[in-house]
């Protein structure tokens, strides 16, 4: 690779600078020219400034509007826990009422075969052919 | 003790020194960083030459440069309060600028010789000067790749070096030594012809 670590002058090298100059020229010799940009360019900071601060509002608004979005969510969540537990509480009070109507089973008693062993014999001897 | 003072030390010695130019620039910087306007107005007026001057290289067009610099001093307002001032103001707003010119020649790819060769002379130009090397010359600035181009004015017309060409552009010093090269042979070339032809 080549590495040019200068840039020597050659033959019409300063011709080549010369009509560049001239093709680059910049409008410097005309002072109004330069107060006119500027006062384009302060003019364009301005409104610039107008739009930041147009848009400053929204911002604002944003803020706001961030803030009682989490209120109504907070409000929302807290509801909707209420709600929850007056249906729990409900379906609890319900299972109560109803709980009282239920027989309860009482404690089964075991017999002896005895008596009932006897009967059923008795049946069986009728059915049958 | 203070009339011996005074009697001592002339008054230009007792008053305080002058702040230079690099001082000035530090004061206006912080004040428009306060939010002065005026002190960024100040700014503005100091840098906009060199500005335009290192838009003009970029661009193909007085109209483009002048949005380019517009463009830049913008970007370069919004920005103000990430600026540290203990660094060069102009030096910033230059890389800023030829940021903004970049991006104008981007959106504008034009490849037309002749568009540009139209286009890419100054409407400041010295009538005096032969027509024909100037046409000739445009044609050949329009052939060059825009780094070349950019490399060659920002060099020859406006006299920056190629560590700061680097830096403007974004590319290494020597990369802009190569371009500045190649750009010169071209236009050589192309001038070469012409005298060669009247």
């Amino acid at each position: 690779m080549k590495i040019e670590r200068n840039t020597p002058a050659e033959p019409g090298d300063e011709e080549v600078t010369r009509v560049l100059r001239d093709v680059y020229a910049s409008p410097s010799a005309n002072a109004s020219y330069w107060d006119t940009l500027e006062s384009r360019i302060m003019t364009r900071i301005a409104n610039a400034g107008e739009s930041l601060e147009w848009w400053g509002v929204f911002d604002g608004w944003v803020r706001v509007g961030l803030a009682a979005a989490v209120l109504v969510g907070v409000m929302a969540g807290a509801t909707l826990m209420r709600a929850r537990e007056a249906q729990e509480r409900l379906a609890y009070d319900a299972v109560m009422e109803s709980a009282s109507v239920i027989p309860v089973a009482g404690p089964v008693v075991a017999r002896g075969p005895g008596r009932v062993g006897t009967r059923d014999a008795t049946l069986r001897s009728l059915m049958s052919p | 003790m203070t009339l011996a003072l005074t009697l001592a030390y002339p008054a230009a010695v007792l008053s305080p020194p002058e702040p230079t130019a690099r001082e000035r620039e530090h004061s206006l910087v912080v004040a428009a960083q306060r939010g002065d306007t005026e002190s960024f107005a100040s700014l503005v007026r100091l840098h906009q030459r060199r500005a335009y001057a290192v838009a003009r290289a970029i661009v193909l067009t007085h109209e483009d440069a002048e949005d380019a610099v517009q463009e830049g001093f913008l970007h370069a307002f919004r920005a103000l309060d990430r600026f540290l001032p203990d660094q060069a103001f102009g030096a910033w707003l230059n890389r800023i600028v030829a940021n903004a010119a970049l991006d104008i020649t981007r959106r504008k790819k034009v490849r037309d010789a002749d568009t540009l060769a139209d286009t890419i002379a100054s409407p400041f130009r010295d009538p005096a000067e032969s027509a024909e090397l100037r046409r000739r010359l445009t044609v050949a600035l329009s052939a060059l790749n825009e780094r070349q181009r950019a490399v060659i004015v920002l060099h020859d017309v406006e006299g920056f070096k190629h560590a700061e060409i680097g830096r403007l552009l974004g590319i290494p010093e020597g990369t802009a030594r190569s371009d500045l090269h190649h750009a010169r042979a071209r236009l050589r070339q192309a001038l070469s012809a012409v005298r060669s032809q009247l």
